[in-house]
């Protein structure tokens, strides 16, 4: 099961990861159907669709454009917009370093693109486990964005005979995935404090924190939080 | 009105290139900051940290069922099945919206 100190990217980690992955793809194949209906709702047409999951390939955000989506199409918040809700991305991918830095050249520039809230736990769990293997995350993702692209497509087709997601509890979907996630990721009482601290944070008043940062923001007063607690004499 | 092929095409490729901005800075952040036992903490409390202020904050700008959806998931996903956690409350959500 591990291979403690092999810092490699193999096909046997990518099959793994690949596995580990069954349930975070039964919610990003609804997720992106989710998304497949809401984009034809705003007239997006089906290869600008399929073009957007597979390239950006981050749900939040793309569903936050969404309502912009008229001609002209208003580029800068649009790209703002993508920006602030996807800036949470580095926090992940910041968060791999000790795991990252032992690779050279272009692979953790390729792995670091390849990351979502999904995947990123996939590849903790397995880290925790002591695997060092860059596959597990890559295996995933694999997984992940062919169900995305599927899910997409399955969606924008179905939409007419679908109706409204909410009936089915579709828009729930990536919330209760990752609320399931941190079942997973829970070390004990002492993460009371700084889970406790990104949560208060989520409801810091939009007069402060615009609604598009509020995750990231949330995010580093949590571990900010964390970090304290931890080296406070 | 709905906007043309190139103009889409171009809306969706800065998208492309702002979301690959965001996910590998992490890798430029991580390097400038110093290794101080604070700052291996931070970023060791930082993944879950994100996770939970994305559930709190999607929650709150959700319904109740929505709470209730995520309160059965946690429960299932908490002796080891998430997948039917995953399912189960979208039913939970589904069920209180249809009565």
């Amino acid at each position: 099961m591990t291979s403690h100190a092999s810092f490699t990217v193999t096909r046997r980690a990518m099959w793994q990861g690949a596995r580990a992955s069954v349930p975070l793809a039964v919610a990003s194949a609804v997720l992106g159907a989710g998304f497949g209906v809401a984009a034809r709702q705003v007239d997006l047409a089906l290869w600008a669709t399929l073009f957007m999951s597979g390239t950006v390939f981050a749900g939040a955000a793309q569903f936050a454009v969404l309502p912009l989506w008229s001609a002209p199409l208003p580029l800068a918040p649009i790209w703002f917009s993508t920006f602030a809700v996807n800036a949470r991305f580095s926090l992940l991918t910041a968060s791999l370093t000790s795991w990252l830095r032992h690779y050279r050249g272009a692979t953790p520039w390729m792995a670091s693109g390849l990351i979502g809230e999904g995947q990123w736990a996939i590849a903790m769990g397995a880290y925790a486990r002591g695997e060092r293997d860059l596959g597990v995350l890559v295996g995933s993702s694999v997984v992940v964005w062919l169900v995305w692209m599927a899910g997409t497509a399955a969606g924008f087709l179905a939409a007419p005979a679908l109706g409204d997601p909410r009936r089915f509890g579709l828009d729930l979907v990536l919330v209760l995935f990752f609320a399931a996630t941190l079942t997973a990721g829970w070390r004990g009482p002492k993460d009371l404090v700084p889970w406790g601290a990104a949560a208060l944070a989520t409801r810091i008043p939009a007069s402060i924190v615009a609604p598009e940062w509020q995750v990231l923001v949330a995010a580093l007063v949590g571990a900010t939080v964390g970090a304290w607690r931890d080296t406070r004499r | 009105m709905t906007p043309d092929a190139s103009s889409t095409a171009l809306a969706i490729g800065g998208m492309a290139v702002v979301t690959y901005v965001a996910r590998a800075g992490g890798l430029v952040v991580a390097r400038v900051l110093p290794s101080t036992p604070f700052i291996t903490a931070f970023l060791k409390h930082l993944g879950t940290s994100v996770i939970v202020a994305l559930v709190v904050a999607t929650l709150g700008k959700g319904d109740g069922p929505g709470y209730l959806a995520a309160a059965v998931t946690v429960g299932i996903a908490a002796i080891g099945r998430p997948t039917t956690a995953l399912l189960a409350g979208m039913a939970v959500a589904a069920l209180i919206r249809a009565l």
